[in-house]
């Protein structure tokens, strides 16, 4: 038996076994003799399970499709290959706001280093601070790209792309985001792709990130992006209802300004730009070829940062769906509103994960929801849906060079980020936007737990009912309690994945209470090397070890405690480490970060007295 | 026909994309390597080509580095 007959007749029985258990479950709560309380709640369950698996479905079924659509990729990769005569003129677009300089020199040099001859660079710069602003004009002025500004500032990204757009001629678009480096054939290759056919609005390739050796949080990250530009991506291409991720996508141009350029109304203007652009009659495509490298966010501060602003701006954008639905039934076909519905509710998985962890504690403490279906007929229907379901993912992932460890991984991540998707989608149902922030690039530090209060929550509930649960079991011996215990010992463990997960690299995380608790002496110093006894080269190769990020100002500000404790070296009023409070106060103070020179002012205000 | 400033800036400009871009591009390719599902064996054989390939790229430095000594000595103003 080949191996794609094999993955098909496995995806069809997880699809069976899936139907057979949503059937079971709907005709168990209507023999269910539930009332007040204990109905609300069977219904908040079986909401949290119906979602899951309608997500499920719609992960099957790409399945199905993407191994169709093996065809068009084999296509689009001998269309990719193919050399033009005439190269259309591209624009290259990357916007940046306070964005590191080193992570802009490694995306420009690489933008630049593109093969393709007719291409223009645009450093899209809407900082603010001095800093930044300067930075951004010797980058440009260094490797010869243009530098766009605007006056005022509106609509963040998608606002300064759209102000770009209106000086721009170029036949195509291509947006990267800072941090993306593109390989040299980018451009080689997806152009072709839009030229061969005048309605494609635009081609999206996928987002890879390669610091995964970096942080927990950054390859679990990488995992879970895997997992959507595989065969999430392939199905929606297949059904035209791929969308734009924002970065790595060539658009064609007279698309763009027919829909006005990228809608600003939302922090995720790639995906509701998607929507008009298909609603347009445009199509869209996805190239399964990685052709830029970029970096995940690496501690799960930056992490629920940028899933906060993904959930909330998708959950806006979903509720722009569901009105056009309404209002335009006709304006997309049936399979793009299906994809689009899945890509827009995803995030309110959050809510779903909630409740499904909150069940078994309801059930193990307070014995709600009071009916429980028969062990058999639960097994029976649960047992073969959930280990098809789980074991085509895994199957059809390895098939691709994923482990099942790594899956797991990424799994675990999203799985403790409900309190992040829960907070995203409430803000966002009740019409509060976000604002468009960058995703700190840094390792940074670990977050304080208190932060992470609903995961430890949860985690103390789940384990005061599995004792309770045990206790339980020994007088009524009843199956029910020992399956809702093992599901609250499941939780338990993954919601215990928020110790792996927070890792930093012990910077103070309050550099004000230092103001209160130190008094600091300090002086300028241009080679604070020589201070330590280190070679330039040693002093250097200590900062790139210990700073977030490039160090590449000459003049720094050496600082020490006043009265007992070392001398600390403060650079850019952050303290990389600080030992421990003592009863007196900080013992001692040793940190290791930078300063410009103009920060200097801001230095003293702020940190020292 | 270019002259001779204009080719030693576009050599200086070649040289610092090369210096910079190569060990960028390294870093990338190789941290990709961990979803190759490749055997560790295989994975160690690719290392090894890279490294060669860093090698050559410092040779291909050089070379650049002796052309624009060779230019900026020369007398000729145009090429």
């Amino acid at each position: 038996m080949n191996k794609r007959l094999l993955i098909n007749a496995f995806v069809l029985l997880a699809l069976i076994a899936i139907i057979v258990y949503v059937v079971t479950r709907t005709v168990l709560l209507g023999y269910a003799d539930y009332e007040g309380f204990d109905r609300v709640t069977a219904f908040f369950l079986l909401f949290g399970e119906f979602f899951v698996i309608l997500h499920g479905i719609g992960y099957t079924l790409n399945i199905f499709r993407a191994y169709r659509y093996q065809k068009t990729q084999n296509a689009l990769q001998n269309l990719a290959h193919v050399d033009i005569e005439n190269e259309p003129d591209v624009a290259i677009l990357v916007a940046a706001r306070h964005e590191p300089k080193q992570i802009l020199e490694e995306t420009f040099i690489s933008l630049k280093n593109i093969k393709y001859k007719n291409k223009e660079i645009f450093f899209l710069d809407d900082s603010s601070d001095d800093k930044y602003l300067r930075e951004a004009e010797e980058i440009s002025k260094e490797l010869g790209i243009r530098l766009f500004r605007r006056e005022i500032r509106h609509g963040a990204k998608a606002g300064i792309v759209n102000d770009c757009l209106k000086t721009l001629k170029h036949k195509y678009i291509a947006i990267f985001d800072a941090d993306q480096n593109s390989m040299p054939e980018f451009l080689n290759r997806i152009i072709p792709i839009m030229e061969h056919d005048e309605r494609l609005s635009f081609v999206q390739t996928p987002q890879f990130y390669t610091n995964i050796e970096e942080s927990r949080v950054a390859k679990a990250a990488a995992f879970q992006q895997a997992v959507f530009y595989e065969y999430i991506c392939e199905g929606k291409s297949s059904q035209d209802a791929m969308f734009c991720c924002g970065t790595n996508i060539v658009f064609r141009r007279q698309a763009l300004t027919e829909v006005g350029g990228l809608d600003e109304s939302t922090v995720t203007e790639d995906f509701a730009t998607s929507i008009k652009l298909h609603q347009r009659k445009w199509k869209s495509l996805y190239y399964n070829h990685v052709n830029a490298f970029g970096m995940a966010p690496q501690n799960l501060s930056s992490y629920f940062k940028q899933q906060y602003r993904w959930a909330n701006g998708t959950i806006s954008v979903l509720k722009k769906i569901l009105w056009n639905f309404l209002i335009k039934p006709f304006s997309l076909k049936p399979r793009q509103w299906w994809e689009y519905f899945l890509s827009g509710s995803y995030y309110i998985v959050g809510l779903a994960f909630f409740i499904l962890m909150m069940f078994p504690i309801l059930y193990l403490l307070l014995n709600i929801p009071s009916f429980f279906a028969r062990p058999e007929i639960y097994f029976l229907t649960f047992l073969p849906y959930i280990m098809l379901s789980v074991g085509v993912f895994y199957f059809v992932l390895k098939g691709r060079n994923y482990t099942v460890k790594e899956l797991f991984l990424g799994q675990l991540l999203g799985s403790i980020t409900f309190s992040i998707y829960l907070r995203a989608a409430f803000f966002s149902l009740v019409g509060q936007k976000t604002t468009f922030g960058i995703t700190e690039k840094s390792k940074g530090a670990a977050i304080p737990y208190i932060t992470m209060w609903p995961q430890l929550l949860l985690l103390f509930l789940n384990y005061v009912a599995i004792v309770w649960g045990v206790n339980r079991f020994i007088y009524e011996r009843e199956p029910a309690i020992i399956i809702n215990s093992f599901w609250a010992f499941y939780h338990c463990m993954v919601l215990s994945s928020v110790f792996y997960f927070n890792q930093g690299n012990s910077v103070s995380s309050s550099c004000k209470s230092l103001k209160k608790e130190v008094l600091f002496e300090y002086k300028i110093v241009k080679e604070p090397y020589a201070l330590k006894g280190l070679s330039q080269q040693a002093w250097k190769t200590c900062l790139s070890v210990f700073l977030p990020e490039k160090l590449d100002s000459d003049i720094v500000i050496m600082c020490k405690l006043k009265g007992k404790g070392e001398e600390a070296i403060i650079f850019d009023a952050n303290v990389m480490h600080v030992n421990d409070k003592t009863k007196n106060g900080y013992k001692t103070a040793i940190g290791v970060v930078t300063i410009a020179l103009s920060d200097k002012d801001k230095l003293e205000k702020e940190f020292l007295i | 026909m270019i002259k001779k400033e204009k080719l030693i800036r576009g050599i200086d400009s070649a040289m610092d994309i090369q210096k910079r871009l190569v060990p960028l591009l390294n870093k990338h390719i190789s941290a990709s390597m961990f979803f190759s599902g490749l055997p560790d064996k295989d994975k160690e054989k690719i290392a090894q080509r890279f490294q060669a390939m860093a090698i050559i790229h410092t040779k291909h430095m050089d070379t650049l580095k002796s052309i624009k000594e060779e230019i900026t000595k020369g007398g000729g103003h145009v090429y």
